[in-house]
Order: structure tokens, then sequence, then C-alpha cells
């Protein structure tokens, strides 16, 4: 049953519904300052602009559409960012299933021109090691990898965006790092 | 020195993000030149690693995202969740109603008649059925009470008439779901349910109320605690 406010002589407003409007209001404001973090973290793991802004909006409205699950409300960014890195792993395997699909059935002249030697030179092939060596890590020392790796991220700052102690942001670092380290040396 | 160990312990160094080094490890590195190079290598290595990531992440938002979101927030949510948790009951409710709908139509009654007893039409043997008299023996009963309310056999895929449609509680909507099945199960009793016959004999005698006589109470006597009755 709805709380009716009289606020003047014959007029009635309805008071749950102003409330829930100023509550609406506040987690859009949430959700818009949160959608950089959001869309780097998907771009980190799908490396690849569109399907990163997909994941981004979608993890962004089932956000909004979840809140009222969300029982701690000072924990919002830390779960805002696990369904978004969640949602691109998700996206991420799709995508890789798909791709191997088309790779076997595809026909000769549909897969794309093979690269001379200078065009391979040329590529970022170590952006390429990394991505993959970046896509093997556990996901817990991924997703601390990725938000270090964002500007203005300290490691207090991935904790306090995490939910977890600083220790334990370190740890997952140089086991991430090392593990990083020894597929590119 | 092991070099080995030094260059183990040099790697855990750069891992951790460290930019100080022990005294021992200092010390080494002065006096051996690989274990230097490898050194400035882990740290180029880490240094590469950050940038690739940085460059990967660091990008722009695109300036489609918010007003996509906004855009959305504005639709209404998809009811999902009381949809999938009806989804059971609906799937029971859809295969009882394929399943007994074929029955209902072959029945001889009318869209709109009452449930009563037994037709005048069933076999004897039918009647004589020790279910076929509980069946009746209830229906009398049912019917006695005026507050009970009648349930209508009506086909959905029929043609609906101007016949009123009587609103049943969910117990009775259970109930009505079970004789659905009872019918598939066992044919002549859902016959026998199902065929309209004029009313029995019992309807015709006239209800006698009761008087009840008024609750009389007694006056109470306080007495105070300790007192005996003499």
């Amino acid at each position: 049953m709805q709380e009716l406010v009289l606020t003047q002589p014959g007029r009635l407003l309805e008071a749950g519904t102003a409330r829930e409007a100023g509550e609406r209001a506040e987690l859009e404001r949430l959700l818009f300052d949160n959608a950089a973090l959001v869309y780097r973290v998907a771009l980190g793991v799908l490396r690849n602009p569109a399907e990163a802004e997909d994941v981004s909006q979608e993890a962004l409205l089932r956000a909004y559409r979840r809140f009222h699950a969300l029982r701690d409300g000072q924990r919002f960014r830390s779960w805002l960012v696990r369904i978004a890195f969640r949602l691109a792993l998700d996206r991420s395997r799709s995508l890789r299933r798909r791709r191997d699909r088309e790779t076997s059935w595809a026909q000769p002249e549909l897969r794309p021109p093979p690269q001379s030697a200078e065009q391979l030179a040329a590529l970022n092939q170590f952006q390429e090691r990394l991505a993959r060596a970046l896509d093997e890590l556990p996901g817990s020392q991924r997703l601390v990898m990725l938000l270090t790796a964002i500007e203005g991220h300290s490691v207090g700052e991935t904790a306090a965006i995490l939910g977890i102690p600083a220790g334990t942001v370190k740890s997952r670092l140089f086991k991430a790092r090392k593990c990083l380290m020894e597929k590119l040396r | 020195m092991n070099c080995e160990r030094i260059r183990k312990e040099l790697s855990d160094v750069v891992a951790a993000g460290e930019s100080e080094l022990a005294a021992t490890l200092t010390q080494h590195l002065k006096s051996c030149e690989a274990c230097r190079a490898y050194y400035e290598a882990e740290a180029q290595l880490l240094l590469s690693i950050d940038a690739g990531l940085g460059s990967l992440v660091n990008q722009p938002v695109p300036p489609s995202l918010l007003p996509r979101v906004r855009e959305q927030l504005q639709e209404p949510a998809p009811r999902r969740a009381w949809l999938f948790a009806l989804l059971p009951a609906t799937v029971v409710l859809v295969v009882v109603a394929l399943v007994a709908l074929p029955r209902l139509r072959q029945t001889s009654i009318p869209a709109g008649q009452p449930i009563t007893s037994i037709p005048s039409n069933v076999p004897e043997t039918v009647k004589a059925h020790p279910e076929t008299t509980k069946v009746e023996k209830a229906q009398a009963r049912y019917t006695k009470h005026p507050s009970l309310r009648t349930t209508r056999a009506h086909s959905p895929l029929e043609h609906k008439a101007a016949a009123p449609e009587v609103i049943v509680g969910p117990e009775e909507s259970r109930g009505l779901m079970l004789l659905a099945s009872t019918v598939v199960h066992e044919p002549a009793l859902g016959k026998a349910l199902l065929n309209p016959v004029a009313p029995a004999a019992p309807f015709s005698k006239p209800i006698v109320s009761q008087e009840i006589a008024p609750l009389e109470v007694a006056s109470l006597e306080i007495k105070p605690i300790g007192v005996e009755d003499h």
C-alpha cells in the first residue's frame, strides 16, 4: 500500500513514488560515474571497443535492474566491476568459440590474405603475446592486473574498488606478473 | 654465488615492484655482468607489460555508451523473474488442459450446464459402482449448501455464449485439475460425472433450520484469595 502525503489542501502526492524517483536518480548517477571504469575493464578482457561497449551497456543495465539485490551499498563499485568482468569473460569465451567454428568452416577465399613478413614484423607481436598470456591468467589475478593498469589506480585504489585488503592485491599482482614475465621472456 | 638463484631473486624483486635491492644482490650485480644484464631485461620486460596493459585499457570511453544506457533505462524492465517463477505451474496447466480437453469435448454436456449427479442413461453397472455412489453422495452434500458455488464444465475452445462464468478459488481450481486428470484414467467415472441428470431426491427435501438456544452465562462470584467456602 503506498504512503500518501497531503501537501496542499485537496492535493495528494504519492510519497513512495517521489522517494523511488529520487533513489532511481541517485542510482543512475552512480552508474554513470562508474561507466568509464566498467568500459575499461571490459576492454581489457575483450580488446575490442565495440564488444566492450556492448558488454558495458549490459553490465550497467544489469546493475540497475538488480540493485535491490545488493545488500551493502558501500560495495557498489566492487559489485559493478565484478558484473562487468564476468560478462566480459562470458562474451570473450563466446567470441572465441564462434571464431573457432568460423575458422574451421571458412572457405579459403574468405580468410584474410596472408601477411608478408614485413607486415607481420610491423604488427605489435608483443601485444598479441601479452593478450594471450593475459587470457591464461586466473580471473582474480587478471582483474587486478587490469584495474591497476587503469590510470590513477594505485594498489590502494584497486583494493578499495574490489573491497579486498591491499596485501591481497599485492599478492595477486606479484603472482600475475611472475606468470606473465615467464611467458613473455 | 649461484647466478641461477640470484636471477630468481631478481625476478621476484621486479615482479613485486620493488626498486631497492638487498645488499647481497647489489654486491653480486657489481661483479656479474650477466646477472646485471638479466636484471635490466627483467625490469624492461615489466615496463613493457605495464605499457601494453595501459595502452589496452586506457582508451577513451565511446560517447555513445551513456546515451544508449539512458535510453534503455527509460524502457520498462523486462518482467522475467515472475515469468520464470510461474513457468512450472503454467506448464502443468497447459499439459492438463491438453489432456483433459478432448475428454471434455466428448461429453454430452452442453456448455454451461452444471455438474449435478449421475445421468439416467448411465448403465446400471456404473450406477451401482461403489465409486459412483460415493460421487452421488458427495455431490448431494456439496449442492445442499447454497454458499458453495457450482462448477461448470466449459470447453474453452467452444464458442462462448452469454452463459455467466463462475470465478473459482485456488482450491477449487486445483480440484478441477485433479478431476480432469481423473477423467483421463477412469473414463466410466468421468462419464458418470459429466452427464447431466435431473436433481436427485435429496435435493427436493426442505432445509430445516435449527434454533440454537442462547448461551447462558452464570454470574461470577469474586472471592478474595484464601477465603474458603463454607
